[in-house]
C-alpha cells in the first residue's frame, strides 16, 4: 500500500484520497503497537529536529505533537508567541524562516489566521503540518476522528455525521466535512443560522455544487439527530466573537446542547465526538462526555498514532512495510 | 515648438468616432487636428500610423502614497508608473500622512508634486479631518487650493449627519463627495478580507458581502436626493450596487460612478493564487495577498453587472484605484496583509481584454478613461481639440505582452496578474506636447 500522491506537507484533507487516508490509518495502527508496549521509545526519526511553532494557545494538539516527536526520538522544540520574537514585532514570515535556517527538518503550525500554513509552506523547503489555521482547517484532528471511528466503528461508508455547534467559524468543521466525505459519509450542519457557514451547505450556488461535499443543514436538533451515527459538537468559540452571534448561552443550550434528553433525538448507537477543548454544559453535558456514548476520550488516545504516522511519512525514511 | 502626430487613428474625445486624421502641437497646445499638409522644416514628425492616437488618460483616483509612505511609492515613481500605463492627469487621495485635510499639507503636496511629478496631479482632499470621520475640513478652502473632490477613501463615511452635511456643503463648494461604500455593520465590523460567499467560507475568511457595498451607496443616493449635493461612488464592485445606480438615474438623481480595471476583469478566485485557480481542491498557492484589495475582488456576475452599467452609461469612468504597497505589507498572512493593487501598468492590458472579447467598445472604453473623467475634475483635459492641451497617449491595440512585476516603475509590485498576458500597449505618452514616456525609451525619451 502507497500514497496515491507524494505529501510534501499537510495543509488540509482536500490533498488526501480515500486510499490516502486509510494508508495513514494503517500506519497509525503499526505505531499503535509501540505505544501500547513495554518501552515507547522507537528511532525512527532519530536526528530529525521538529519545531512546533504555535501562536495560539494549544494544550492537547501541542502536547500530541510533542509526544509524538519524542516517541519517534526525534528531537523537538517547542516555540510560542509569547516569549518569542514576535513580541519584538519579528515579522511571522522572517520567523519561520529562522526556525527554517536554524535546521528544523518540519513546522508544526498552529496559527489564528487562516491560511497561514499555506503562506509559510509556499515561503520555505521543508515540510508544513497545519495543526489549525484561524476558522480553516485542522486536518490533523479529523483524521484522528476518522480514526477513531473506523475504530470503534468500523466502515464510515454510509454513516451520518451530525456536526453540532458553531460550524461557521470551525476550522475543525471544515476539516471534517472534507475527511469524512471522502471516507463516504454524509454530514449534516445543526446550529442556529447565524452560525452556519450558509453558502456551503443550504445555500450553496449552482456553480458551487461540484466543488464541495453535499452537506445538509438544519436548525432543528430533533431533525438532525433522528438518523445520525455520530455526533461531532462543536466547541463554542467565544474568542471569536461567536457571543455576538446568539442572544445569550441560556437560549443556546436551550435549542442546542447535547444533553440526556437530547440524545434521546438520536438512535441508540450513535457515537459522541468532541474535538475538545469542551465548554461542558454549554455545547455538551459533561456526563455525556464520560459516557459508553462517547468516543472523546479515543479521539485524545489515538491521536499520538496519527501524528507520529504524519511525521514519519513526512521526513522519514520509513514506509508502511519497513516501519 | 512643433510636433505633428501623422496618420493615427485618433479618437478625439468628442465625436466619439475614430478616424485617421493628423495633430498639430504648437508649444504644448493641440493647434489643428484634421489631414495636415506639413510646411517648414523645424517640426518634429511623429508617425502614428496603424495606432490608436487617444487623449491622455485621466485616473480620477489613485494612491501616491507621498508624503508619509514612501516605501510602498512616491510621487516620483507613481507619475512615472501612471505615464507609462498612458495617464497624463492623475488624482492623489489623501491617503497620506498628514492626510490631505487643510491648505498646508495641500499646499505642501502640490510643491511635492511641482518637483517630483513628470504629469498633472491634482488632490483629492479629505472630507473629515484626520479621515476620522467626525469632523468636516474647511471645504472652501481646500478647494481654494486645488483640490478636485473631498474622499476618505478607505475609510468610508460612517456617520450619517456627516455625509448629508458634507453634500450640503458639497453644492456651495462645487466640487463632490466621493466616498468608499462599505457599512463596516455589515462587513464583520470591518475585518472582512474577501468577497463574501462559497470561497471565504470554504477558506474560512470573513467575507465582504456585496450588501455592504450597497446599503451605503443606497444610503448616499437618497441624501444626494436629499440635499442636491455633488456625489461619486468610488469603485463600485457589486452588482447590486449598480441596481441602487438603475434606481438613482431613473429617478434623475445628479451621480458619477467609477468602477477598476480589476473589478471588470477579474474574480475572486484570484485569491486561490495566480494559477492553480480551483475551487474544489486548495492549492499551496492560496491566501494570495495580492489579490486582497478593497472592495474585494467579486464574481462573474457581478463583472457582468459592472459591464452593462459602463454600457448602459451607469458607470462613466474607469479609475485605478492604484494603491502600491511594499514588500512587507504583502508578504504576510490574508489577514494581516494591506488591502491594495498596484495598477498604473496594467490599467490598459486589463481593459483592452473587454474590448477584444466584444464586451466594451473601444470608444467607450477611452471615453471612460479620457473625456469622462475630464468632465468630472471639470476640467480643459481630455479631449483632442484646438486649443486643448497636448495631453496624448499613442497606443498599439494588437501588441502582446506579458506582466512581469518585477518590470514595473512603480515601488508597488503588488500585482495579481503576474504571469497574465495582454494584448494592447501604450507606445508614447506625452504631457502638453512633450514626451514623457515611450515604449522604446522609457523614461529617458
Amino acid at each position: 500500500m502507497i500514497l496515491d500522491n507524494k505529501l510534501n506537507n499537510l495543509l488540509d484533507i482536500d490533498q488526501l484520497t480515500k486510499n490516502d487516508i486509510l494508508y495513514i490509518f494503517e500506519f497509525a495502527e503499526k505505531l499503535s503497537l509501540i505505544l501500547n508496549g513495554p518501552v515507547k521509545k522507537v528511532p525512527v526519526l532519530r536526528g530529525k529536529t521538529i519545531i512546533n511553532y504555535f501562536s495560539e494557545p494549544s494544550t492537547r494538539t501541542r502536547v500530541s505533537f510533542e509526544n509524538a516527536g519524542k516517541i519517534l526520538s526525534a528531537d523537538v522544540i517547542n516555540v510560542s508567541s509569547s516569549g518569542s520574537s514576535d513580541e519584538k514585532g519579528e515579522s511571522f514570515i522572517n520567523a519561520v524562516q529562522t526556525l527554517e535556517s536554524i535546521g528544523a527538518d518540519i513546522l508544526i503550525i498552529r496559527h489564528s489566521d487562516s491560511g497561514a500554513p499555506y503562506f509559510v509552506s509556499r515561503n520555505i523547503q521543508i515540510p508544513v503540518i497545519n495543526a489549525g489555521d484561524g476558522s480553516h482547517a485542522h486536518p490533523t484532528q479529523t483524521l484522528i476522528d476518522l480514526y477513531t471511528v473506523y475504530k470503534s466503528i468500523g466502515e464510515i461508508e454510509g454513516l451520518n455525521l451530525t456536526i453540532l455547534g458553531d460550524n461557521i467559524h470551525s476550522r475543525v468543521s471544515r476539516s471534517a466535512v472534507l475527511g469524512f466525505s471522502t471516507l463516504g459519509a454524509k454530514v449534516t450542519f445543526c446550529s442556529p443560522t447565524t452560525m452556519n457557514a450558509n453558502f456551503l451547505s443550504d445555500n450553496i450556488s449552482k456553480e458551487d455544487i461540484d466543488n464541495y461535499p453535499a452537506v445538509i443543514y438544519t436548525s432543528n436538533l430533533k431533525d438532525a439527530l433522528s438518523e445520525s451515527d455520530l455526533i461531532m459538537t462543536l466547541r463554542t468559540q467565544f474568542e471569536r466573537k461567536a457571543s455576538l452571534v446568539f442572544p445569550n448561552i441560556n437560549e443556546y443550550t436551550r435549542l442546542f446542547k447535547l444533553s440526556n434528553e437530547s440524545l434521546k433525538y438520536a438512535p441508540d448507537k450513535a457515537k459522541i465526538l468532541h474535538p475538545g477543548p469542551m465548554n461542558l454544559g454549554v455545547e455538551i453535558d459533561g456526563y455525556l462526555s464520560e459516557s459508553e456514548r462517547s468516543l472523546i476520550n479515543q479521539q485524545v488516545m489515538n491521536s499520538v498514532a496519527i501524528r507520529m504516522a504524519l511525521l514519519i511519512i513526512l521526513i522519514g525514511e520509513h514506509t508502511l512495510d519497513s516501519i | 515648438m512643433k510636433k505633428i502626430i501623422k496618420n493615427g487613428k485618433v479618437f478625439d474625445g468628442i465625436s466619439n468616432k475614430i478616424k485617421q486624421q493628423d495633430i498639430l502641437i504648437i508649444d504644448g497646445v493641440i493647434q489643428n487636428i484634421g489631414n495636415i499638409e506639413i510646411t517648414g522644416v523645424d517640426i518634429e514628425i511623429i508617425d502614428a500610423s496603424n495606432y490608436i492616437v487617444s487623449p491622455g488618460f485621466i485616473d480620477i483616483h489613485s494612491h501616491l502614497r507621498e508624503p508619509g509612505y514612501e516605501y510602498k511609492e512616491t510621487i516620483a515613481t507613481g507619475t512615472r508608473a501612471a505615464s507609462k500605463g498612458g495617464f497624463t492627469t492623475i488624482c492623489a487621495m489623501p491617503t497620506t500622512i498628514p492626510a490631505l485635510d487643510s491648505k498646508d499639507s495641500i499646499d505642501y503636496f502640490k510643491d511635492l508634486c511641482q518637483q517630483r511629478s513628470i504629469i498633472k496631479v491634482y488632490p483629492i482632499g479629505a472630507v473629515t479631518m484626520g479621515r476620522e470621520g467626525k469632523e468636516i475640513v474647511e471645504m472652501q478652502s481646500l478647494v481654494d487650493s486645488g483640490v478636485i473632490g473631498f474622499s476618505d477613501d478607505g475609510e468610508p463615511i460612517h456617520d450619517p449627519n456627516i455625509m448629508r452635511m458634507s453634500l450640503e456643503y458639497s453644492r456651495m463648494v462645487s466640487r463632490p463627495i466621493m466616498n468608499h461604500c462599505d457599512d463596516r455593520g455589515i462587513n464583520y465590523r470591518g475585518e472582512g478580507v474577501m468577497n463574501d460567499g462559497f470561497l471565504a467560507q470554504r477558506l474560512g475568511c470573513n467575507g465582504i458581502p456585496n450588501a455592504a457595498e450597497a446599503s451605503m451607496l443606497s444610503r448616499d443616493i437618497f441624501l444626494t436626493e436629499l440635499t442636491g449635493g455633488l456625489y461619486h461612488a468610488c469603485h463600485v464592485s457589486a452588482s447590486q450596487s449598480v441596481d441602487v445606480l438603475k434606481i438613482a438615474k431613473e429617478r434623475g438623481i445628479n451621480y458619477s460612478a467609477e468602477v477598476t480595471p480589476h473589478h471588470l476583469t477579474i474574480t475572486e478566485d484570484f485569491i486561490l493564487g495566480p494559477t492553480d485557480q480551483n475551487r474544489k481542491q486548495i492549492s499551496e498557492n492560496a491566501y494570495d495577498t495580492f489579490a486582497k484589495v478593497f472592495p474585494p475582488l467579486r464574481t462573474k456576475s457581478d463583472i457582468q453587472a459592472l459591464i452593462e452599467g459602463i454600457n448602459s452609461d451607469l458607470i462613466s469612468i474607469i479609475a485605478t484605484d492604484h494603491a502600491p504597497q511594499g514588500y512587507e505589507d504583502k508578504m504576510t498572512t490574508l489577514n494581516q496583509a494591506a488591502f491594495g493593487i498596484s495598477n498604473f501598468e496594467t490599467t490598459l492590458g486589463s481593459v483592452l481584454q473587454l474590448f477584444h472579447s466584444k464586451d466594451i467598445k473601444l470608444e467607450k472604453l477611452l471615453q471612460c478613461l479620457t473625456s469622462n473623467p475630464a468632465e468630472f475634475l471639470g476640467k480643459k483635459l481630455g479631449k483632442l481639440s484646438k486649443g486643448y492641451p497636448a495631453d496624448i497617449v499613442i497606443l498599439d491595440l494588437n501588441e502582446e505582452w506579458e506582466v512581469d512585476i518585477s518590470d514595473f516603475v512603480s515601488l508597488g509590485k503588488n500585482s495579481p496578474l503576474q504571469g497574465v498576458k495582454f494584448k494592447g500597449k501604450v507606445l508614447q505618452t506625452l504631457v502638453d506636447g512633450e514626451i514623457v514616456y515611450s515604449d522604446k525609451k522609457g523614461h529617458d525619451g
